[in-house]
């Protein structure tokens, strides 16, 4: 035990990467030009934002009245570009450390003294989330004006800026891993607000979503709202002080941020570690778990949490006299959405390999179950397979506390969400076959899924309502939302279903081919 | 003792390292030769548990060199062939930095530091700015962060590139103590000179296999490279050439230059002794008369194809 607590000390308390990091990152001109921009545009933002809001007159007067109906608008204003330049910094504070050390090769030394891929990765991580709360600290005295006069309640001022540092840690963590693999610091800032983006629009949906359900105010007055919401950038700053109900007690939404900041952030760095450990390492193996677990965490926040949100109480049961007044059918689409987007987001990176990288890794055939945590090629698609049980087990709970029991539909019906896991992988696969580094394959893999997700529905949708609803249920991502429809005609389903495995066994059958032949022109083995 | 049985790295069909076998004790310098793209770095990469080897280990006083097993770097100094020095950071905060890293505790570290800034002869550089230092001293200050966790095996590749002269001899000399201090020390290079003041033992790689290895001497001996005999005359070096050619033991006649020549010699001392009698005794008026010693360079033209993988 003192042995365990000794390291976590040394990790996360005297962490010599870190130490080197504070010591060093103040020092460089950049740094304090950086800072003196930041705090310049933050006050000329609140001056021109007071200047504006305090109503002055021609003559120069200030109106009282309309300055003290204004200050909360002045207040989201700061709030508004405070968020901008934190995401806008976040990313390139937590990249440029790691990007350096690939540049000036230090990498290298680095990782040959006893530590490992987590302890390095983990000091620059803290090293950047100490200049995080070194921005956050320096938009005080303005952000506190706004509070001062009025504007914002202190409570809802704190969560604000517990919101703020979440929001950034999250981006640094995400940044760290996209740097890690892209080593490049134009690069990660781009997949990162991609990823940002990405994650602002799925929560936006849902929650959303959420505040259209009959949830009824809670006995204290407290708004009730996404239970992520502290993470949503920009619409954050919305759902500051509400709750979220856990069987009839209200949790204060900021608990659950925090929970899933930790999760994301911790994920994020495994991964990144991940990227940096040898074949089969004890970080790869880690990194699974913790996806397969973090999924259904995160499946059964979405499930039990906002289902009774929008739906009312679990006994209520769908399509029962006084059910909820939305089609449910929709709603445990939207419920399951993030989880299907988290499978089909580790498509390519459990199974993009490429040519020359795969023999690397020791290429083992195309499914072990064994291996399922290895990283490994034949560890890929079981590794989809577990993850979206994972995500797709407590969604059956709810559906069938909801559907009175009838949880085996829910059960058949999520075989066409793991045939359309297993058609994505096998599309994966055969990139992996035709390109020679993983670089190559994942970055078509992500063009091939936004033109068969995105755009193929949108554009035959646009030609023929009809059609999108045939071609989406099978091939697109959000397919999953036809297991949890009751009532589907089983016959066509079936019949599309059969088709896409067909699709799946040949495409698998035509990647192997193609390395093969690929492998004999090319002379490697 | 530093113990490695049949390393082998292997990508594809491709062996960067085929095989190679060495054992090395306390207090030895090894020379590790070979043309670029050899296999020396891969090898030192294997050993500094950086690489997985595909086959073969490598064990240090018993203990594996196994990639997984991080606990072993404490034992290791690994220096690549690049300095990767930080910017704005202090030559005392650097070596601090990797103390730290190599587990040295608090309390030691400054002593630490303190010892190996004078073993480098930094110690007047001790705050100054890593990347303000000459390239010198950057590759003594890369030397000193190797040594803060007192390893018993150094690996060096290629240490002397780009130095100057002086930086050079500065550098073969703090080797040369480092291998009197009892550590087990790997100094790679495909500059051959460099490498033949200080080193004991002597491993040629070519092609990802080891062609020859063992004490400087033994190899040299071992190898029968052909002895050379410069002959200075005081005049009519061409006809001394020509009388030498097709004398028993006499391989092949250079003229140098006017009054010098070079020729190769088979025979025993004795034969050596009886064919200047008879050069003398021929009316030549020899000036000098000497073996060449065999050097590393030969030894390395000698077994090497120079072929590259």
């Amino acid at each position: 035990m003192s042995s365990w607590w000794g390291r976590q000390k040394a990790t996360y308390f005297g962490n010599a990467t870190a130490i080197k990091e504070y010591r060093v990152q103040l020092r460089s001109t950049k740094s304090a030009w950086m800072l003196f921009l930041y705090v310049g545009i933050l006050v000329l933002v609140a001056l021109t934002s007071y200047a504006a809001i305090a109503g002055r007159s021609g003559d120069g007067s200030v109106s009282m009245a309309g300055f003290q109906q204004s200050l909360s608008g002045f207040y989201f204003a700061v709030l508004g570009i405070i968020t901008t330049a934190i995401l806008a910094l976040a990313p390139v504070l937590a990249a440029s450390p790691i990007v350096a050390e690939y540049d000036r090769r230090s990498m290298e030394i680095v990782l040959a003294t006893p530590i490992t891929p987590k302890y390095f990765l983990l000091g620059k991580y803290l090293g950047a989330c100490r200049q995080l709360i070194l921005l956050l600290f320096l938009s005080l005295p303005i952000t506190a004006v706004g509070v001062a006069f009025g504007g914002s309640t202190w409570q809802e001022f704190l969560e604000q800026y517990l919101s703020f540092f979440l929001q950034g840690a999250l981006a640094m963590a995400i940044a760290t891993i996209v740097a890690v693999s892209t080593k490049k610091v134009a690069t990660t800032v781009f997949v990162t607000y991609a990823n940002l983006f990405a994650i602002s629009m799925i929560g936006s949906i849902t929650g959303i979503t959420a505040f259209f359900g009959p949830s009824t105010p809670t006995p204290s007055g407290a708004q009730i709202g996404p239970f992520y919401g502290l993470l949503l950038p920009y619409s954050g700053a919305l759902t500051v002080g509400s709750v979220t109900l856990v069987n009839s007690i209200e949790v204060p939404n900021w608990i659950f941020a925090i929970i899933l900041a930790a999760l994301g952030v911790k994920l994020c760095l495994l991964g990144a570690g991940s990227v940096l450990s040898k074949d089969g390492a004890v970080e790869i193996k880690s990194l699974r778990l913790h996806g397969v677990v973090s999924l259904a965490v995160l499946s059964s926040l979405f499930g039990f949490l906002l289902a009774p949100t929008i739906l009312g109480p679990m006994t209520a049961g769908i399509g029962g006299s006084g059910g909820p007044p939305i089609a449910p059918s929709g709603i445990f689409f939207t419920l399951a959405f993030p989880m299907a987007a988290a499978v089909f987001f580790c498509v390519s990176t459990t199974s993009c390999f490429g040519l020359i990288d795969e023999r690397k890794t020791r290429e083992d055939g195309l499914f072990n179950l064994r291996r399922t945590f290895t990283g490994r090629p034949s560890s890929g698609l079981p590794y989809l397979l577990v993850l979206a049980l994972a995500g797709s087990i407590p969604l059956w709970v709810v559906w069938g506390l909801y559907a009175r029991g009838d949880w085996v539909v829910a059960v058949i019906h999520s075989v066409w969400f793991f045939v359309a896991v297993a058609f994505y992988w096998s599309c994966a696969r055969l990139l992996s076959c035709g390109f020679l580094t993983a670089e190559a394959a994942k970055k078509s893999f992500t063009g091939i899924l936004a033109l068969l997700a995105f755009l193929v529905p949108a554009g035959l949708g646009v030609l023929d309502a009809a059609m999108i609803s045939w071609i989406g249920s099978n091939w697109v991502p959000w397919s999953i939302r036809y297991p949890m429809i009751p009532g589907v005609e089983l016959d066509l389903e079936t019949m599309k279903i059969i088709v896409l495995a067909i699709l799946t066994v040949g495409l698998t059958y035509l990647g192997e081919r193609i390395k093969r032949s690929k492998r004999e022109r090319l002379g490697v083995i | 003792m530093l113990s490695v049985t049949g390393l082998k790295k292997q990508y594809g069909q491709f062996r960067a390292v085929d095989d190679v076998s060495f054992e090395l004790h306390p207090g030895d310098i090894m020379g590790f030769i070979g043309s670029n793209g050899a296999g020396k770095t891969t090898t030192i990469k294997m050993l500094a548990t950086l690489l997985e080897p595909t086959h073969g280990s490598a064990s240090l006083d018993g203990v594996p060199l196994d990639p997984n097993q991080i606990e072993v770097r404490k034992q290791i100094g690994y220096m690549p062939d690049f300095f990767g020095l930080y910017e704005d950071i202090r030559v005392w905060e650097y070596l601090d930095m990797f103390a730290s890293l190599y587990g040295v505790p608090h309390s030691e570290r400054q002593t630490v530091i303190g010892e190996v800034l004078e073993l480098t002869d930094l110690t007047f550089k001790r705050d100054a700015m890593a990347q303000s230092l000459s390239r010198g001293m950057q590759q003594r200050l890369c030397l000193a962060r190797c040594l803060v966790h007192d390893p018993k095996l150094l690996l060096l590749d290629e240490p002397a590139s780009g130095l100057d002269p002086r930086a050079r001899a500065e550098l073969k000399k703090l080797i040369t103590q480092l291998g009197e201090m009892g550590k087990i020390v790997i100094v790679s290079s495909h500059i051959l000179p460099e490498l033949a003041d200080f080193s004991t033992v002597v491993g040629i790689i070519e092609k990802g296999q080891m062609l020859a290895f063992g004490k400087v001497e033994d190899v040299v001996r071992g190898l029968e490279v052909q002895k050379m005999i410069s002959v200075h005359v005081l005049d009519r070096a061409n006809e001394a050439s020509m009388f030498l050619h097709g004398k028993e033991h006499v391989t092949e006649t250079n003229l140098v230059g006017s009054e010098q020549l070079r020729f190769g010699f088979t025979g025993t001392p004795q034969d050596q002794a009886e064919l200047l009698r008879a050069m003398v005794s021929a009316g030549f008026q020899v000036m000098e008369y000497r073996e060449e010693t065999a050097n590393l360079e030969d030894v390395f033209m000698k077994v090497t194809k120079g072929a590259l993988n």
